[in-house]
Order: structure tokens, then C-alpha cells, then sequence
């Protein structure tokens, strides 16, 4: 019993025994929960897993019809590119709403706090319409003033021991016109 | 006399572990990721974490991704922040600057993909920088390594409620969508080798899978004893940087979080967290 990191604690500050057990029933609150917070992260990295065996897909972006390499790039920028692309795409198809819209519309706060959440915790869609040129900017390319930005889903079947390209989708396409983002 | 040795001694090991996340934040940079590269990035998506509204309501990630001039100077403050505290890792004031800095960059970087990556040791590492008092250092450096080791037990915790274990196909399954881009992109290397043979070879994946929740399940033993923390850093390490050959996640920005059970004994000889 002695041995025990809580119990020392107790014996020797009471301010942080109490900072820890507050700190472990709030994880364990959040554990149970499956929620996912900065302090306390539900740790579930691959434990759920993917439900379509010998199929994988990507999305990537094309300029002018020619696709755009980021993998080359170190981990951090190439993370940043395929997790952005796939948001982008997401948030483009879904009418231009992030998940957090649906959980404020639903929660129970007043319609002005509502609003004002909305406006700080979900994106300006103004500020957001040139968000592919930015995103292209980015990764070092460069968009002439009459552009097409195209995004693309490609579907991939696991065959005789290869990943073969089986389809492409295109998602939707962005008209760059003098340089300024028209749909 | 003595004690200005033993300062001394403990000084230069904060001062590794300060280097290492230096190290990393620099690695960070260089690779095109900071306030400055991402300037004008205005989309993000949050989750609901009450952190994360905090710092959006605040609208500090906004207004300084709207500003160049100000997202230089955020990234000029990170890298001053962390050479003043190299220099002095006793400086509590400097490291709250810098954990505050580091959070905030966290929570902005995971605003921008709409995804939560795991490094959350990224700014979790100069939890004991911030107290001033030796004792409340001490005990959140026991803190830590409490958190350090549940964070990885958890995580293997899941795996097994979650049945993934009796699935022969659950990882060959996740690995063939790891590195999809890499494929389209004609990109191929030793990994995608390696990939494209653990795809088509499920209970070889399987093994090497089992064997990764079994890494993520040693550090439990860091509950019961200290003594053998170096061992379990270096299976921790060993585990994160099998899975970023192999399922392209890399470990940059959780290694400094990590190398603190190098010195769980040695930073204080004498302590008793």
C-alpha cells in the first residue's frame, strides 16, 4: 500500500493527490465516454478497423489535369496534405459544414449562443472559397489566372498480390478566372 | 557546493530532453509546418473538446493565421522561448510561455487537417518545466510518467475490447489503406514492398501486429517498478518507429514525451515520485 504513487502523494501534497484523483475520475469519465480531448485522449489508434477487405482509396488534387505530388515531402507536410485534402473534399461535398455544425444545432444552448458559436468554432465560408489555390500555393505550385482545380477519389482493388487502380471519381472542380476563385 | 552540483547535473538532463523536443519542433519546421507556412490557412474543423473551443472562441488560432507579420512572430517566440529554456530549464516562467506557445500550435495544427494526431507528449513534456518549487517538480515529473504509461496501455486496451485481436485479416486490412498515396503517386520504395507483402500475407501481419500490441502492453510493468523505465522507453520507440516504416506514422513530436523514462531515476537521485 505504501508503495503506491497515490499514496505517497497523499502523504506528501495533498493539493496534487486531489489534482490527480479529479484529473483520473475526469479520464475515466471521458474513457467511458469514447471522447477524445487535448488532456485526456482516447487512445484508440487502430482499434477499429477497416471494414472492406482488399479495397483502399485516396483523393488527390489535380491542377490543370495534372496531379500534384505531395508524398515526397517529410511526414509532418505530406500528413498535413493527405488529411487536408481528404477535409477539404469532405467539407466541400457536405454543403460546406464541419460535423460541429450539427452538434451545436442540436445542443442546448440559446439561438444567440448558438450563433455566436457558429461564427468562432466553424469556418467563414468566405474566408474559406480560395482555400484550394491556397492549399496549391502550398504545396509550391503554381495557378496560372484561368486554372481548373479538380479533385479526384481513386478506388484501389488488392489483385495477385498488387494494388491496382480500379476507378477514379472525379469529386467536384474549382474554375480559377483572373485569379480569383469563381465556384 | 554539493548542491550546485547536483543542480548542475540535473540541469544538463532537462537540458536533453529540452534539446530533443527542440530537435523536433526544428524537424517540425523545416518540413513546412509552422505558423508562417500555414499563414492564410483558414479552414479547420474542431471536435468537441472543451480546449479546443476555449482557444477557437478565444480566436487565437484564427487571428494569427489571418496575420503573416503575426505568425512570424509566434514562431519567433516558440524559438526564443525554447533557447531561453535550454539555457536555463529552472526558468518556470519561460517554460509556461512555451508549453502555453507549443498547445496552442498543437490545437491550431489539428484544427487545420480536422483530424487529432496522437503527439499530444508534443507540449505534455514541460508539464514539470512549469513549477518553480523543486517538490512540485518532482511529483509532476511521477505524473508524467503515470500518464506516459497509461497513454500507451490504453491504447492496447482498446485493441483487445475492441476484438481487433481475433480478426486474422484486421491488420492487413489497415495497412492497405496506409499508403494509398504513395501508390497513386508511383512512389515506391522499400515500404511500399513491405506493405504491399504484409497485405498479401495476413497471419505474417497478423504476428507483427500482436507483437505491436504487445510493446504498447509492457509499459505496464512501469506501474509496478522504475527499474526498468530505459528498457520500456526503448521498446516504446522501438514500436513507434517499426510503425512509421510500416504504416507511415511518424514518432516527431512524441520522442522528448518518451526519453523521459530515460531519466526517471536519473534526473533526481533522490526522489521519491
Amino acid at each position: 500500500m505504501k508503495r503506491f504513487f497515490l499514496y505517497r502523494l497523499f502523504k506528501e501534497s495533498k493539493p496534487w493527490f486531489i489534482f490527480c484523483i479529479s484529473f483520473l475520475m475526469l479520464y475515466l469519465f471521458f474513457f467511458v465516454k469514447k471522447m477524445d480531448t487535448v488532456f485526456t485522449p482516447y487512445n484508440g489508434m487502430f482499434a477499429f478497423g477497416n471494414n472492406k477487405p482488399n479495397k483502399a482509396s485516396t483523393i488527390a488534387i489535380k491542377l490543370d489535369n495534372k496531379a500534384v505530388r505531395y508524398t515526397n515531402n517529410f511526414w509532418w507536410k505530406k500528413d498535413f496534405f493527405e488529411n487536408a485534402i481528404a477535409f477539404y473534399s469532405r467539407y466541400t461535398l457536405n454543403s460546406k459544414h464541419v460535423a460541429l455544425i450539427d452538434y451545436i444545432k442540436q445542443s442546448q444552448f440559446s439561438d444567440s449562443q448558438k450563433q455566436f458559436l457558429y461564427k468562432r468554432l466553424t469556418p467563414d465560408s468566405v474566408l474559406v472559397k480560395a482555400y484550394a489555390k491556397w492549399l496549391l500555393k502550398y504545396a509550391n505550385e503554381k495557378v496560372q489566372s484561368n486554372s481548373t482545380i479538380e479533385f479526384v477519389k481513386y478506388d484501389f482493388d488488392f489483385l495477385a498480390n498488387k494494388l491496382l487502380l480500379k476507378d477514379s471519381m472525379s469529386l467536384f472542380k474549382i474554375k480559377v478566372s483572373n485569379g480569383e476563385v469563381i465556384n | 557546493m554539493v548542491k550546485s552540483l547536483i543542480e548542475s547535473e540535473v540541469k544538463n538532463k532537462l537540458r536533453i530532453i529540452l534539446g530533443v523536443l527542440f530537435i523536433e519542433y526544428l524537424i517540425i519546421v523545416f518540413s513546412g509546418i509552422s505558423f508562417t507556412n500555414l499563414s492564410g490557412d483558414m479552414l479547420f474543423s474542431i471536435g468537441v473538446d472543451p480546449l479546443f473551443w476555449l482557444i477557437y472562441i478565444a480566436k487565437i488560432p484564427q487571428t494569427i493565421l489571418k496575420y503573416t507579420w503575426l505568425a512570424i512572430l509566434y514562431d519567433i517566440g516558440i524559438f526564443l522561448s525554447f533557447i531561453f529554456l535550454i539555457y536555463n530549464p529552472f526558468k518556470n516562467k519561460i517554460a509556461v510561455v512555451l508549453f502555453c506557445l507549443l498547445l496552442v500550435f498543437y490545437v491550431s495544427y489539428m484544427g487545420l487537417i480536422g483530424t487529432r494526431n496522437y503527439m499530444t507528449g508534443f507540449f505534455l513534456v514541460l508539464l514539470p518545466f512549469l513549477f518553480k518549487e523543486d517538490k512540485n517538480r518532482q511529483i509532476s515529473f511521477g505524473v508524467l510518467r503515470y500518464f506516459l504509461l497509461f497513454f500507451y496501455v490504453s491504447a492496447a486496451f482498446i485493441k483487445i475490447q475492441q476484438s481487433s485481436i481475433y480478426d486474422l485479416n484486421y491488420y492487413s486490412k489497415i495497412l492497405i489503406n496506409q499508403l494509398t498515396p504513395y501508390y497513386l503517386e508511383h512512389n515506391f520504395s522499400w515500404r511500399t514492398v513491405v506493405n504491399l507483402y504484409l497485405v498479401g500475407h495476413p497471419y505474417f501481419s497478423r504476428i507483427l501486429f500482436l507483437s505491436g500490441l504487445l510493446l504498447e502492453c509492457i509499459p505496464i510493468v512501469g506501474f509496478f517498478t522504475k527499474r526498468f523505465d530505459p528498457y520500456l522507453a526503448t521498446l516504446i520507440l522501438l514500436f513507434h518507429l517499426s510503425n512509421w516504416f510500416i504504416m507511415d506514422i511518424a514518432p516527431i513530436g512524441q520522442i522528448a514525451f518518451i526519453c523521459t523514462l530515460f531519466f526517471s531515476k536519473k534526473i533526481y537521485k533522490n526522489r521519491r515520485f
